[in-house]
């Protein structure tokens, strides 16, 4: 059974510069990667920022050189982010590897994260994205800052995808894929699209 | 008083009354980032009735779980501990994000100000 939520494209358009990195949990458990998290958005956010300043004017100075650090710095935040996510909850019990995919295009970028969780996961999750998707995000983001205020530090905080539409104004859709596996695993991939 | 790793340094200068963060924060999670907030928490009990400058000028780059600890800390100081504490955020003008943290934390504490350096 296949899910589709808020602003996601089954087939994207052809792009000419792209890159996908893999994460394999055959080898060093996921979780334990959370230093390479940091690492695969900065090399996603130079590859960017190489590709977006040979595309424009070599006389356009200091302004450029801001708004190209800009990016960058978007760019690396939202590529961690959807790392973050895709290692906190990737079930280990299941053998699939999680990839994020990064394409570039004139006018806008998109990431795709594609990971597997566990059964118990998803009606928490897609109850998030409904509200996402039906409410105004600005007070959810405020919402979700004063309920982490009051609640224990295990409880995830959502703060990460709800930054990506307030701050970025970046466009985000998922996909749902049930697999017949035992034990069930669902692959989720997070699409988030931002402008240029 | 500091907190120092290989990416990050938070400071605590009781004299100047300021906390610096320098680096890049990229911990996993609420728990991780606590002994953080505990030293926020800690410099803003310390300073009240007066003022706290929150440095943010060389850090490079937070995570979503570093913005949740920046807020977690605002409304604590604000709404959970209703301290008498005036919070400064000391922000570059060369790092758009600390632009957006300052804003949402303005949000949350309409008396804290923001100053662009």
């Amino acid at each position: 059974m296949i899910q589709i939520f808020g602003d996601y494209l089954e087939n994207l358009p052809d792009q000419d510069e792209y890159l996908t990195m893999g994460f394999s949990p055959s080898s060093v458990p996921l979780k334990k990667r959370w230093q390479n998290n940091g690492l695969s958005a900065d090399f996603i956010a130079d590859y960017f920022r190489t590709f977006f300043v040979s595309q424009q004017d070599d006389d356009d100075g200091d302004d450029e050189n801001f708004a190209a650090e800009n990016y960058r710095d978007a760019v690396k935040y939202i590529a961690n982010e959807l790392l973050e996510n895709a290692m906190k909850f990737q079930d280990e019990q299941v053998s699939f590897t999680a990839k994020i995919g990064f394409s570039l295009y004139n006018d806008k970028l998109i990431f795709c994260v594609t990971n597997g969780i566990n059964e118990q996961q998803v009606a928490p999750f897609q109850g998030f994205i409904k509200r996402l998707l039906t409410e105004a995000p600005d007070d959810l983001y405020i919402q979700a800052m004063k309920t982490n205020a009051r609640k224990g530090v295990d409880a995830p905080s959502r703060l990460g995808l709800l930054s990506m539409v307030c701050d970025y104004s970046a466009k985000l859709g998922w996909k749902f894929e049930k697999r017949q596996t035992n034990p069930p695993m669902t692959i989720v991939s997070t699409m988030v699209c931002l402008e240029l | 008083m500091e907190i120092k790793a290989d990416k990050y340094s938070i400071t605590y200068d009781s004299e100047a009354a300021t906390v610096t963060c320098k680096g890049s924060l990229l911990l996993n999670g609420a728990k991780e980032y606590e002994p953080l907030l505990q030293l926020l928490n800690m410099a803003a009990e310390q300073q009240q009735p007066d003022s706290l400058t929150i440095d943010l000028r060389e850090l490079k780059f937070l995570n979503s779980s570093g913005i949740n600890m920046m807020t977690k800390f605002v409304i604590n100081v604000n709404d959970i501990k209703a301290l008498e504490l005036e919070v400064v955020v000391l922000y570059s003008k060369k790092i758009a994000w600390q632009e957006k943290l300052s804003k949402n934390l303005r949000r949350l504490m309409p008396t804290l100000k923001a100053k662009l350096e």
